[in-house]
C-alpha cells in the first residue's frame, strides 16, 4: 500500500480496530486512496485517520476547550489582565482532568496564546498586558485529555472597537466559514485554503502564509499542514477520517509578519495593523464534516 | 496554536535565496549540475530541503549577485534568476504555484 502498511486479508480483522472484517470495512476504502496515490494525489497515511474511538475521545477532550472559551467569553473585558486569562484556562481545564496543551509545549511558557491587535498569534499571557477598551484579541487554547487533543480559538472585542477593527474579526470568521464550505470528502485540502484566500482578499485583507491549521489528534501538531492560501485543486486527499484545523490569520494590512520578538514566540504583523483569527477543529466524514472543537 | 508551515523562513525570513526558473523539458539533466554550482566554492547540501535552509553560508548581496550571475551564465538553461529574501520567495512560489518544504 501506498503508506507502506501491510493490509490485512480479507477476511482478517480490520487494521481500524473496528471489529468488524477488513472486506466489510476499509477495503474499498484503502483501495480508492491506493488508486488517488496511484494518479499522483498526496494522501493521508492510515496512521492520521481518526477512529470513531479516537474521534471519541477528541470530543471529550474538546468539551473542555470549548467550556473554558466559553468561560473566557463570559468573563473577559478591559481591564483583565492575559495572565489572568492564562489562569483561567490553567484552573478550568485542570479542574476538568485535562492539561492545557500549550504549557512546556516546546517550551513554550503559559497554557494559552492571547494575541492583541497587531498580533498575529503566540501571543504570550502576561500581567503586564491589560486588555483596554478598542482592543481585539485572539484566544487560542489547546486541550489534551486521555492522550487526545482539542484545539480552538476565538476573537473577542473589548469595549467600543472601530468599525474597522469589527469588520476584520466579523470578515475573519466568514473567511474561515468559507473554507468549512470547501471542506468536501475526497475533495482536496488545497480548496479549503484557496476559499479563505479568496474570501478574505475580496473583502481587502490579506491573509498569512507562514503560519496556518494543522492536523491534530492524537499529538498537538500533525500533518498536514494547512495553508490558508494554497491553490485550488492542490494538497492532501480530504479521506473520511482526517482530522485538522482550520485557523486563518487575516491582516487589516499587508500579509508580512515580523518574528523577531525576542521571546522566540510572539508573531505580529510587519506594518503592525491589526489581525484577527478564528479557529476550529474538525473531521471529515462521509458526508462532509463534523466540528469538534470551536 | 497555529502551525508552521514555513519552516524554510522561520528560522532566517531574511536569508537570501535565489529564485530560478528551469524549462521542465531540460529539468531532469540541469538538477544533477546545479547541486553544486550554485555558490562558487560552496554547494547546496543534498536533499536540500527547509532543514539546509538554515546551514546556508551568509553571504552579503554583493556576493549573491555574482551567484545570480552564475547561475545564469552555468551549462544549463536557466530562463532567469533572481535573489530576494526566503520570506518573500516562499510566499511568491506559495501564491503562484505549488511549494514543496
Amino acid at each position: 500500500m501506498y503508506d507502506n502498511l501491510k493490509s490485512p486479508g480479507r477476511n482478517d480483522e480490520c487494521w481500524c480496530g473496528s471489529g468488524r472484517k477488513y472486506k466489510k470495512c476499509h477495503l474499498d476504502f484503502d483501495e480508492r486512496l491506493q488508486s488517488l496515490y496511484e494518479q499522483g494525489f498526496e494522501v493521508p497515511q492510515r496512521s492520521l485517520l481518526k477512529t470513531p474511538e479516537e474521534i471519541e475521545g477528541i470530543k471529550r477532550s474538546a468539551a473542555i476547550n470549548i467550556g473554558v472559551l466559553d468561560l473566557v467569553a463570559e468573563r473577559i473585558g478591559a481591564g483583565v489582565s492575559t495572565e489572568e486569562i492564562d489562569k483561567w484556562i490553567y484552573d478550568y481545564t485542570v479542574e476538568h482532568g485535562g492539561i492545557p496543551a500549550d504549557l512546556d509545549y516546546e517550551g513554550y511558557p503559559k497554557s494559552v496564546c492571547t494575541s492583541i491587535n497587531e498580533v498575529v498569534c503566540h501571543g504570550i499571557p502576561s500581567p503586564d498586558d491589560v486588555l483596554k477598551d478598542g482592543d481585539i484579541v485572539n484566544v487560542d487554547c489547546s486541550t489534551i485529555l486521555d492522550g487526545y487533543y482539542s484545539d480552538s480559538s476565538r476573537m473577542f472585542c473589548i469595549g467600543e472597537v472601530s468599525d474597522e477593527k469589527r469588520r476584520l474579526v466579523e470578515e475573519t470568521k466568514k473567511a474561515l466559514e468559507a473554507g468549512l464550505a470547501a471542506v468536501k470528502p475526497w475533495g482536496l485540502l488545497g480548496d479549503v485554503g484557496a476559499a479563505v484566500h479568496e474570501y478574505a482578499h475580496a473583502q481587502g485583507f490579506s491573509v498569512v502564509r507562514e503560519f496556518g491549521g494543522h492536523g491534530i489528534g492524537l499529538e498537538f501538531h500533525e500533518d498536514p499542514f494547512v495553508s490558508h492560501v494554497s491553490e485550488p485543486g492542490t494538497g492532501m486527499v480530504l479521506a473520511p477520517g482526517c482530522c485538522f484545523t482550520i485557523e486563518p490569520m487575516i491582516n487589516m494590512g499587508g500579509h508580512k509578519i515580523d518574528m523577531t520578538d525576542p521571546n522566540g514566540w510572539t508573531v505580529r504583523t510587519a506594518d503592525r495593523k491589526p489581525s484577527a483569527q478564528w479557529e476550529v477543529q474538525l473531521v471529515v466524514t462521509e458526508t462532509g464534516y463534523e466540528l469538534l472543537s470551536w | 496554536m497555529s502551525g508552521n508551515g514555513s519552516v524554510s523562513c522561520c528560522a532566517q525570513p531574511g536569508a537570501l535565496v535565489v529564485i530560478a526558473a528551469l524549462p521542465l523539458c531540460q529539468l531532469r539533466d540541469t538538477l544533477d549540475s546545479m547541486e553544486y554550482q550554485l555558490f562558487e566554492g560552496g554547494f547546496i547540501p543534498a536533499g536540500y530541503g527547509a532543514e539546509g535552509a538554515c546551514d546556508w553560508p551568509d553571504i552579503d548581496r554583493v556576493e549573491y549577485g555574482s551567484a545570480v550571475d552564475q547561475v545564469l551564465s552555468g551549462a544549463f538553461p536557466l530562463r532567469c534568476a533572481c535573489a530576494m529574501d526566503c520570506a518573500d520567495a516562499v510566499s511568491l512560489v506559495q501564491e503562484v504555484g505549488h511549494v514543496v518544504l
